[in-house]
C-alpha cells in the first residue's frame, strides 16, 4: 500500500476520540479504496454530477464501498441546472439502489465565494447549495 | 462519525466537505477536517485565508509507522503524540475546526511502494 493511503487511514482511527466528527476530502478518484484507505470511515458521501462518465464513476464507487462494508452510504446529486437533469440523476441512482441523501443544485455563489476569496458558508449562508448541504449534516446530527 | 466525501475531480466533493465541517461546527460539534487529495483546497472552503493555507504544513506518511504488536501482528501507530501532532501540523480554521492536511508522493517524500 502506498505510504500516503496508509497514513490517512491511519490518522482517520488514530484521532477518532479528539473530536465528534471527523470529515475527510479524499483523493479523487477510486484508488483510495481499491487501497482500503477509506475502509475505517462510517459514512461514505460520494458526490455525483448529473452526466453519465460521473454518474458511472459514481456508481462503481458505490460498490467497492460497499465491499468495504461502509455502514452508511450516500450519493449527493450536485450541480444540476434542470429538473430534467435532477430527475437523471434519481433515476439512475434508483435503478442501482443508491439513496441520495441530498440534491444540491448548481449555485453561482460558489464561484462568486470563490473569486472574493471566501468559504461558501462565509460569502452567504442563504444559498441554495448550503441550505442542501444543511440537509446532509441534520442527517448526521440525528445518527 | 467518520465522514468521507469522493467524487470524481472537480464534482465538488471539497467544497461539500468544507461547507458540511463548518454546518457541523456551527452545532457546536468538535470538528476535526482532514484534507486528503493531493490539491489541498479544504482549507480555503473552511474559510482560512489564503495567506494562512500556504503556511500548512503537510503531514509526512512517516506519521504512521507499520509496527509489530506483542503477538506478531502489524498494527499502524502514529510516531508522534496527538497534541505534537496538532502543535507540528494542525491550522485552527473558524468555529475552532482543526484542519491537517496529509502531504503526497508528488511532494517527493514518499514513493508508491
Amino acid at each position: 500500500m502506498c505510504a500516503s493511503h496508509r497514513a490517512v487511514r491511519g490518522l482517520i482511527v488514530e484521532l477518532t476520540g479528539y473530536c465528534k466528527h471527523t470529515i475527510t476530502d479524499m483523493e479523487a478518484g477510486l484508488e483510495h479504496l481499491k487501497r482500503g484507505t477509506a475502509k475505517n470511515v462510517d459514512m461514505m458521501i460520494i458526490v455525483v454530477e448529473p452526466y453519465y462518465r460521473s454518474l458511472e464513476a459514481g456508481m462503481r464507487t458505490f460498490k467497492l464501498a460497499k465491499e468495504l462494508n461502509i455502514k452508511h452510504l450516500y450519493v449527493a446529486s450536485n450541480k444540476f441546472t434542470n429538473e430534467a437533469d435532477e430527475n437523471a440523476i434519481k433515476e439512475f441512482c434508483e435503478k442501482y439502489t443508491m439513496p441520495i441523501i441530498s440534491n444540491i443544485p448548481y449555485d453561482s455563489n460558489l464561484i462568486e465565494a470563490e473569486r472574493n476569496e471566501k468559504a461558501p458558508y462565509d460569502y452567504n449562508i442563504e444559498a441554495p447549495s448550503i441550505k442542501a448541504i444543511n440537509k446532509i449534516a441534520d442527517w448526521i446530527s440525528t445518527h | 462519525m467518520r465522514i468521507a466525501t469522493v467524487g470524481k475531480g472537480g464534482a465538488g466533493k471539497t467544497t461539500i466537505a468544507g461547507t458540511l465541517a463548518r454546518i457541523l461546527a456551527k452545532k457546536e460539534n468538535k470538528i476535526l477536517a482532514i484534507d486528503g487529495d493531493p490539491n489541498p483546497n479544504l482549507a480555503l472552503t473552511l474559510g482560512i485565508s489564503r495567506e494562512k493555507a500556504n503556511n500548512i504544513n503537510f503531514i509526512p506518511h512517516t506519521v504512521m509507522k507499520l509496527e509489530e504488536d506483542d503477538y506478531g501482528e502489524k498494527v499502524l501507530k502514529m510516531s508522534l503524540s496527538e497534541n505534537d501532532l496538532f502543535e507540528k501540523y494542525g491550522t485552527k480554521g473558524p468555529d475552532n475546526i482543526d484542519l491537517i492536511v496529509m502531504g503526497h508522493p508528488a511532494d517527493g517524500t514518499a514513493g508508491s511502494g
